[in-house]
């Protein structure tokens, strides 16, 4: 058997439990502390025995004169028509928040939005979500969010905000110098019409897009390739072979949902015998990376030059003109390049550089196999990020240089991720007026006059257009918490039109889109009719509404881009390569105030509450780095900062990466000071912002940091959990890989009987070729079930939450190693080990074969802990609701709002796990019962499985023969974990299969 | 001019203070009649705009011949561009008020009826925290400004009340009069004692009249009694003492007419009782003074246990071993059975029969009236709660009932007052789980078509509700095991074949609700 390996201790040492051990003893708790200080006493005296006396009569006479208190019930005043307390509703909106876009439903209760589920009827995002969306509920209920609009820092009313900014807009209208509005990238098209009022009013506005993390070159490269300033549409679901250099598609880069969706459906071994084939050039182990058939590790110095390489390997055997001064690389490309001939016009190279000749020579290599208008349409391009890194800079000196006169910040916060972040502050103090429509406080809105504050997502009206064709809605999901308005009414006012932007959004569908039924093949109905439908489905789509144009290639930059990848790759000695990563749970930062995302644990590195510098493994024995050693990091520019290293498997040698989003200083409680902001590490090149800089040094502190890791935590000691094969193997044979099941099924006797199941018998089954281990059903699953926050301190005791958790594997080399991601929950074993040793019986097995656990009856001795061989229970150490020491959400009556109330807040000292959403169970077969009627397969979904953008999760009855999951227990590659214990349990796997026809490292 | 204002001002408050609460009789004049009957429904007569305008002073607006063209058929009105009629429409979101087939007598004698309420005794200001306010801000300080949103405001109630002003002034200057020789009289607790002692019956009244105490409680609002109890009138009407005495002297309500008459209070009595009856204001109502005598016993055993022990094993105080012993073995017997009684009671509230913050009767709704469960508590059937009624649901009837079957008009007036202050009502909450048991109504009534009776036992008969089963976990699971589950009809049991098959071969009788996993713990526990 392959050896598995968690963590590089565990590689290196045989015996884990000594790894283990080691690890425990620094983390002595805070009771054992206690306990440890309390000196010894001497036996009980005649005094001890009066206190006790004493103490049990106050208890007992407590305990007697115990009343039930009185309960009032307050009914509504007036009750709205479509509430009906006890039951949730669904409305459908969009999310689009810093480049990340999903069609969403907001389940609310009584008014509340608790819960964010996928919509299936989006063509882009097909009812995934990804753990941000997720989480956006989250910040709904953040209580650093501005309660009123702030002028210069104190508050303020809305119309005196109004008057004072409209004379002085007026001012700047007629000084003759700009006003500008700096966004984010807008794909609303009722917005952007917005805008465009404003600049009918204000002739002298100029609207600047700014992506904190932009696709500049991309669009750029575009521009000069094709002549459309566009991001195509990729076709992961149509791609056989999938080159990546850097891009982490299935993670953060462009629109990760969507094409986890197509990547997916290419990975499944269902119906069909094949799957596509993935090949990641990387620097850090991203997620794509680590879900990769073969990974790379490259320095982003070298993406260039192998790239010209593998043009002129495909143009070799395609026959084509070869690029030329094209310097050799030791990579081995030319198997690579053999396939994606191979596979022309099905394949799909990808790169995240944020480098003009980069992009333009993916587009020659992309042009060369023929991928256009296959597997890259740039007809129904993709809105998601529009913004270019030059258009910013040019900002920045315009301001200082004196012309603008006026800014009006939307959605952004270049102080805290622009690069040259001086200069932008510097111009900033040369304005007349600066407004920023920030929610909360960020690091820009407390240095600008006015703070505007825009509602949140779930309070306001909007619109999307993600790609061309693709429109969506938004729709309030409650009434406005705080004294805020939306950033488009207010953009609206200042122009004298007082019309609400509920209206306007409407106005604009009426004339711009409702003409467009027709051609989205729809019959023709009254507008009322139309956008009630719309509303409800959260989507109206126009398939091709573009023609299918032809795109001829422009070669002519090639030549230039070559000279410049070879000037880039050159190496210098001594000195690192800093690659900056995005990181799952943050993105570009904007809400590292959610304490969910925080306590997310980076499914590579299985750390959360911090950001760290990965350096590869060989790198940090040579310069003697432990993990957690503190470093200085300075670049060439003389920035320094401090950070721990994290010796990362994988890490291409001679670079580093660093994720971007953390050390935030004006995001709130939560997310302040949580590790390191790099964006300001950043170098400008040909205009863009690079997503790596060269020639940094490392210089060794004494001082040692102690990340919240959850990857050493529960220890499978090394047993066969985790089967994987090759797809050659499993062609020839489709247990390959999973023999073993066939010898345990049904062969090993249980001490204890069989228990029946009557009517249902629940079941779930997890494919390992689908998950991609993005995080999505961790936050799901901790929104639907009212799971706790516990904080970093509380992580690095081992004492997480989460009922379900992501494990990450290792195999082969540390240089090359091989990943797999096994999400493990409670198995609901019919044969449960926890249930035996329960001595009051709170943990039993239900007639529908769910591992039942009644937290009210628990008195938490944690032997079911102890005996669960999957440790996936969990122990409320605190009262995590009330305690100041976990002040996340649960603790303040605004961030329990969040709180599902169909699942009980557990007390502190009771034992807790996944219930595979009983709650959803019961409300799902109670419907069925209601309206007199079969359950459907697939009618009930958990709530991890409900938003998988991978659709790895299938929940169903194993009792009916019909069902996908039974099905599923019939495939060759399905088997459970230790199996060999005969513990049953209602959890399954598939083996992961790996698309290697032949090794390339 | 300002000044004149304020003084108008504080005129209308010291008005609205004499009409508070004054309410015509339970026999009602045939306009009252009429106006319940066919206005009602969206009018108000000096309680404040509803779907139409308050029609208080309505007669002064508009002249007789004009309103009675614009009752008939307001649409032909408005539909002839009348500015007042398409002014009034508009400012009513253009809902349309329903032609009347009424004779034009009738309309005139409800227009009488608005009339007669508005000159004989003009109605209350519902706000009368602010009239205090106002009162003091008119009596000490003239020159206080007032804004000029409020000039606006004001200058538009004069005109409501049209010419009347002259003979406003004439009254305000009596009001003033009497207002300062109630700010005068402020009672002492002296007087308050001496109130306490008469409304209790502890001195008699001069006019040998009942004690107030032999129909009003003090405290407790209860089904037995359906005359407001002291704290209830206290909190219901205002706290100007001046105000409760003059009630006292010349009672409003019909009941309280018929029982004052020849029992007269004098004045100072009516002082005294009314000082006593306000200084309960803010009293909690409902709530008794509670009586720990229990746990006074119990502390007292304890202690006695505990000295018997002590004795017993240190002091030695007492020779005879056995007295100990016997006292030890006593006391013990009571503190563990005084102790597991009431752990195990902890939560479970059979019997519980709290008072409600209105004399609300189930027995007058239900029984009397007729009202099925479900009209009121109208969601058991899909949701896991049955749903307390909304304020406006109680509205929809009372609206138009305005007198209740015991009570009069006193506590239905607290439902309006309520829906009219926007201030939810506090019910005490008579059947509540734990957070940690969830129960499901549509499971039971829908699914398993169990009766509102089985649990909540024969609440037609219950003027207070009362909780008549325990609610424990026990009650429940016994219940499923011997409960039959609609098994054959309800499809979707289909697939529970070994249970289908069971009952072909006659190896069970019944499917029960425990056998299909009601007793599960995750069926109420998660």
């Amino acid at each position: 058997m392959k050896k598995y390996w968690k963590s590089i201790e565990e590689k290196d040492t045989n015996d884990v439990s000594v790894v283990e051990n080691q690890k425990d003893l620094s983390h002595k708790s805070t009771i054992e502390d206690i306990v440890a200080d309390i000196p010894y006493k001497e036996p009980a005296s005649r005094r001890d025995f009066l206190k006790l006396c004493g103490f049990s009569i106050t208890a007992a006479t407590l305990a007697a004169s115990c009343e039930t208190p009185v309960r009032k019930t307050i009914p509504y005043l007036v009750k709205p028509e479509e509430i009906v307390p006890g039951i949730a509703n669904y409305y459908a909106s969009s999310l689009f928040d810093g480049g990340d876009y999903c069609s969403i439903l907001v389940k609310t209760r009584e008014g509340r939005p608790i819960k964010i589920e996928g919509n299936e009827l989006s063509s882009m995002t097909k009812g995934g979500t990804s753990a941000r969306v997720q989480a956006s509920v989250l910040s709904l209920y953040d209580d650093a969010r501005l309660k009123s609009p702030l002028k210069k820092g104190d508050k303020t009313t809305w119309s005196q905000v109004d008057d004072n900014i409209k004379s002085l807009l007026r001012e700047a209208k007629d000084s003759g110098k700009k006003i500008v509005i700096l966004s984010s990238t807008i794909i609303s098209p009722s917005t952007k019409s917005v805008y465009n009022d404003f600049i009918k009013a204000y002739p002298n506005t100029q609207v600047v897009y700014y992506d904190a993390i932009s696709a500049s070159a991309l669009l750029q490269a575009n521009k000069l390739s094709f002549n459309e300033q566009v991001i195509p549409d990729y076709r992961f679901d149509k791609a056989a072979v999938i080159v990546s250099f850097g891009a982490d598609f299935l993670g953060t880069w462009l629109s990760p949902i969507e094409y986890t969706k197509g990547y997916a459906k290419n990975r499944k071994l269902d119906a069909k015998k094949t799957m596509s084939r993935h090949i990641q050039f990387e620097t850090g182990m991203s997620l794509s990376g680590s879900n990769a058939d073969e990974r790379i590790p490259i320095k982003p110095s070298e993406e260039g030059v192998i790239l010209a390489n593998l043009y002129n390997e495909l143009a070799g055997l395609l026959n084509k003109k070869a690029l030329e001064n094209v310097p050799k690389t030791s990579r081995k490309l030319k198997s690579i390049a053999k396939e994606l001939v191979a596979t022309r016009r099905k394949s799909l190279v990808i790169s995240n550089s944020n480098n003009v000749h980069i992009q333009l020579l993916v587009n020659a290599v992309n042009n060369l196999l023929e991928n256009y208008n296959n597997t890259i349409d740039l007809n129904n391009p993709l809105q998601l990020k529009q913004g270019l890194d030059a258009d910013m800079d040019t900002l920045v000196s315009d301001m200082n240089s004196g012309k603008v006169e006026a800014l009006i910040l939307n959605n952004v916060n270049p102080v805290y991720d622009y690069p040259q972040v001086d200069k932008f502050i510097e111009g900033l103090k040369k304005l007349k007026i600066s407004i920023s429509f920030s929610g909360t406080l960020d690091e820009t809105a407390s240095l600008v006059d006015f703070v505007c504050p825009d509602n949140h997502y779930l309070e306001s009206w909007g619109d999307a257009e993600p790609k061309k064709g693709l429109f969506s809605l938004a729709q309030p999901t409650i009434n406005k918490l705080f004294d805020t308005r939306s950033a488009q009414e207010s953009l609206l006012k200042w122009t004298g039109n007082n019309i609400s932007y509920q209206n306007y959004v409407s106005e604009y569908w009426k004339k711009s889109i409702y003409p467009l039924q027709s051609k989205a093949g729809l019959k023709k109905s009254s507008f009322k009719k139309f956008w009630i439908k719309s509303l409800q489905d959260g989507v109206f789509e126009v398939a091709n509404l573009n023609t299918n144009k032809k795109h001829d290639f422009n070669a002519k930059d090639l030549k230039n881009a070559v000279a410049n990848a070879v000037k880039a790759n050159k190496q210098i000695a001594g000195s690192f390569e800093l690659y900056f990563s995005e990181s799952i749970a943050l993105g570009n930062g904007k809400h590292a105030n959610n304490p969910w995302l925080q306590e997310l644990p980076d499914p590579i590195t299985k750390a959360c509450w911090d950001n760290y510098a990965s350096i590869s493994i060989p790198d940090a024995k040579k310069l003697g780095f432990k993990n957690g050693d503190v470093v200085v990091l300075s670049t060439k520019n003389n920035k320094k900062i401090e950070i721990p290293v994290l010796l990362q498997p994988g890490q291409a040698q001679g670079a580093l990466s660093i994720a971007l989003g953390f050390g935030r200083k004006s995001a709130g409680k939560v997310g302040n000071n949580v590790g390191q902001n790099v964006f300001a590490l950043a170098e400008v090149k040909g205009g863009n912002t690079t997503n790596f800089i060269t020639e940094v040094k490392l210089a060794k502190t004494h001082k040692n940091h102690d990340f919240a890791l959850t990857q050493t935590h529960y220890s499978m000691e090394g047993r066969d959990i985790i089967r994987e094969t090759t797809l050659a193997k499993y062609l020839k044979n489709p247990t390959s890989g999973n023999e073993k099941h066939e010898k345990y099924k049904g062969k090993i006797k249980s001490l204890y009987e069989a228990r029946p199941h009557i009517g249902n018998h629940w079941g779930l089954s997890i494919d390992l070729n689908s998950c991609t281990a993005c995080g999505n059903c961790i936050i799901a699953c901790q929104a639907e079930n009212n799971v706790p926050v516990v904080g970093k301190d509380e992580v690095r005791r081992r004492r997480s939450m989460h009922w379900m958790r992501v494990d990450r594997y290792y195999s082969n080399s540390v240089d090359t190693p091989e990943v797999l991601h096994l999400p493990v929950m409670c198995q609901h074993c019919d044969s449960a080990p926890c249930e035996n040793v329960c001595p009051v019986a709170a943990t039993t097995h239900s007639k529908d074969g769910l591992n039942n656990i009644a937290y009210n009856r628990c008195i938490g001795t944690r032997y079911c802990m102890n005996n669960c061989p999957y440790k996936v229970r969990r122990f409320n150490w605190y009262a995590y609701t009330e305690s100041s020491k976990f002040d996340f959400n649960m603790n303040s009556d605004l961030g329990r709002m969040v709180l599902n109330p169909d699942v009980v807040v557990r007390v502190r000292g009771v034992v807790e796990k996944c219930t595979m959403c009983v709650q959803r169970i019961q409300e799902g077969t109670g419907k069925a019962k209601q309206e007199n009627r079969e359950l459907e397969d697939g009618e009930i979904t958990p709530s991890c499985v409900q938003s998988c953008p991978a659709d790895a999760l299938i929940f169903g009855n194993m009792n009916d023969k019909n069902s996908r999951i039974s099905k599923k227990l019939e495939d060759e590659r399905t088997y459970h974990l230790l199996e060999e214990m005969s513990v049953l349990p209602s959890v399954a796997y598939q083996t992961k299969v790996r698309n290697q026809p032949n090794k390339l490292v | 001019m300002k000044h004149k204002l304020i003084f108008i001002r504080t005129a209308l408050i010291l008005i609205s203070f004499l009409g508070i609460g004054v309410q015509s009789g339970y026999a009602q004049s045939e306009g009252a009649d009429l106006f319940d009957e066919y206005c009602a429904d969206c009018h108000s007569i000096g309680e404040g705009d509803m779907k139409g305008p308050d029609l208080m002073g309505v007669e002064y607006r508009y002249n007789n011949k004009w309103l009675l063209k614009f009752i008939k058929s307001s649409q032909t009105v408005i539909k002839a561009g009348d500015p007042a009629a398409v002014k009034i429409w508009t400012k009513f979101e253009k809902n349309k008020m329903p032609n009347t087939k009424l004779s034009d007598e009738k309309i005139q004698t409800i227009i009488a009826y608005i009339k007669s309420l508005n000159t004989s005794k003009p109605k209350p200001k519902p706000v009368v925290v602010q009239t205090k306010k106002g009162l003091k801000k008119g009596n000490s300080n003239k020159g206080s400004s007032v804004s000029n949103q409020k000039i606006d405001e004001l200058s538009s109630k004069v005109d409501a009340f049209g010419g009347k002003i002259n003979n406003l002034e004439k009254k305000i200057n009596q009001l003033i009069e009497i207002q300062k020789k109630a700010l005068q009289s402020k009672p002492t607790s002296e007087d308050i004692a001496k109130g306490k002692e008469l409304f209790l019956g502890r001195k008699s009244f001069n006019s040998k009249g009942a004690s107030c105490v032999s129909c009003h409680n003090i405290y407790k609002i209860d089904s037995l009694n359906w005359n407001p109890s002291a704290v209830d009138l206290a909190n219901t009407y205002t706290q100007t003492n001046y105000y409760m005495k003059d009630l006292l002297l010349k009672p409003q309500s019909d009941k309280m007419k018929a029982v004052s008459k020849g029992h007269e209070l004098t004045d100072n009595e009516a002082f005294y009782v009314a000082a006593y009856i306000n200084s309960l204001e803010k009293t909690e109502l409902i709530e008794l003074p509670k009586s720990h005598k229990n746990l006074y016993i119990f502390i007292f055993i304890a202690l006695i246990m505990t000295l018997a022990v002590s004795d017993l094993l240190f002091t030695h105080k007492i020779k005879p071993r056995w007295i100990n012993v016997v006292l030890f073995l006593l006391s013990f017997a009571y503190v563990a059975n005084a102790t597991v009684n009431s752990a195990t009671e902890i939560d479970l509230s059979e019997g519980y029969t709290p008072l409600q913050p209105i004399k609300f009767s189930h027995k007058v709704h239900v029984k009397q009236n007729d009202i099925k469960c479900i009209f009121c508590h109208n969601s058991p059937e899909f949701s896991k709660v049955s749903g307390i009624p909304s304020l406006n649901a109680c509205m929809i009837c009372h609206k138009k009932v305005n007198s209740g079957t015991n009570s009069g008009k006193f506590e239905i007036n607290k439902l309006k007052k309520a829906y009219k202050e926007k201030t939810p009502i506090k019910w005490v909450r008579v059947h509540s789980l734990p957070d940690h048991v969830f129960f499901s109504h549509a499971q039971h009534v829908t699914i398993a078509k169990q009766d509102c009776i089985t649990c909540h036992g024969d609440v037609k008969e219950m003027d207070l509700v009362t909780q008549v089963s325990p609610l424990s976990m026990g009650w429940c699971v016994n219940c499923h095991k011997n409960t039959e589950v609609n098994f054959k009809k309800n499809k979707f049991y289909r697939n529970f074949t070994e249970l289908h098959d069971a009952l072909k071969s006659g190896k069970i009788k019944k499917v029960t609700a425990d056998q299909i996993g009601a007793n599960d713990c995750q069926k109420c526990h998660y």
